[in-house]
């Protein structure tokens, strides 16, 4: 497959540790990370260039939150579907994820197969 | 019964030692566990979280670097791995704490402190309700970082002691 057949990932978390991790969990033909960013504003620009299928939020960020986010994302982009990623998995935490369209939710750590999964439960959704 | 136990074996450290997880896995890069080491470090890096909620106050964390002074480390990748590994380590602490005690603290994004500001918070804990610290290690392909966690708050449910 690709890059044009390929899935539009964008990866959203203010650590760059989380960000080049997830990045090399999803090395493969099959996804296309579009970009990187460490904050709301960052994502925000990106999308308005670039087109994501995907974007993977974290929930605690400075300024504006994954949740935050994840709200302006569900109303300003179309086609494009959010997994909210945090290391606090209150069940608070993942009702607000859902109540501002997430469409999956995943505690750290997780695994690569985690992730992979919820893309793919993600990716059967819309297509 | 058994919280009790608990609290008279480790008076210094109940809900760390409670709610913290015995491991974690950072990643495919490391893991973080509970040590018997006291830290005692020459050089330290500390990152500061918040907490807030029912339960508000603050966590320090601090990394021995001493090893790392005369090394050639990358610095800004370690620096993102303690960051990270100490994000992950007291997420699952605040949802254990809420899972098996209903009491719920949201935590904020890591901020770098130096030593004079973390002696300046040191300073004031012993005012605050709940002091406490425990001590950790992370190990990782390379080396052995001996850890504390300084966790100081004040209580806003009358549950918790």
């Amino acid at each position: 497959m690709d890059h044009e057949n390929s899935y539009r990932i964008l990866i959203v978390d203010d650590s760059d540790f989380s960000r080049n991790t997830i990045s090399e969990m999803l090395k493969s033909d099959r996804y296309n990370i579009i970009g990187e960013a460490a904050s709301a504003k960052e994502a925000i620009n990106i999308l308005r260039d670039r087109r994501a299928n995907i974007v993977i939020v974290d929930v605690v960020m400075p300024e504006i939150s994954g949740i935050e986010l994840t709200n302006k994302i569900i109303d300003n982009f179309k086609d494009t579907y959010v997994i909210v990623i945090s290391s606090l998995g209150q069940e608070n935490i993942i009702l607000d994820a859902i109540g501002a369209g997430a469409s999956d939710f995943i505690q750290k750590p997780f695994t690569k197969e985690t992730l992979i999964n919820s893309i793919e439960k993600v990716i059967a959704s819309f297509t | 019964m058994i919280e009790n136990v608990q609290r008279e074996k480790h008076p210094n450290s109940y809900y760390l030692e409670n709610y913290i997880p015995e491991k974690v896995s950072i990643y495919s890069e490391g893991i973080l566990r509970k040590s018997d080491i006291q830290f005692n470090a020459e050089k330290s890096y500390h990152i500061l979280f918040k907490i807030q909620g029912e339960l508000n106050g603050i966590i320090v964390c601090s990394f021995d670097v001493s090893e790392l002074t005369n090394t050639n480390y990358n610095f800004s990748h370690i620096n993102a791995l303690f960051s990270e590994s100490m994000n992950i380590l007291l997420g699952n602490f605040l949802t254990n704490l809420e899972e098996k005690t209903t009491i719920m603290g949201h935590l904020s994004h890591p901020e770098i402190i130096s030593d004079e500001k973390r002696q300046n918070i040191i300073q004031w804990a012993d005012q605050i309700v709940i002091h406490e610290n425990l001590n950790l290690q992370l190990i990782t392909l390379q080396n052995t970082y001996n850890c504390l966690i300084e966790f100081i708050a004040h209580p806003l449910k009358s549950t918790m002691v």
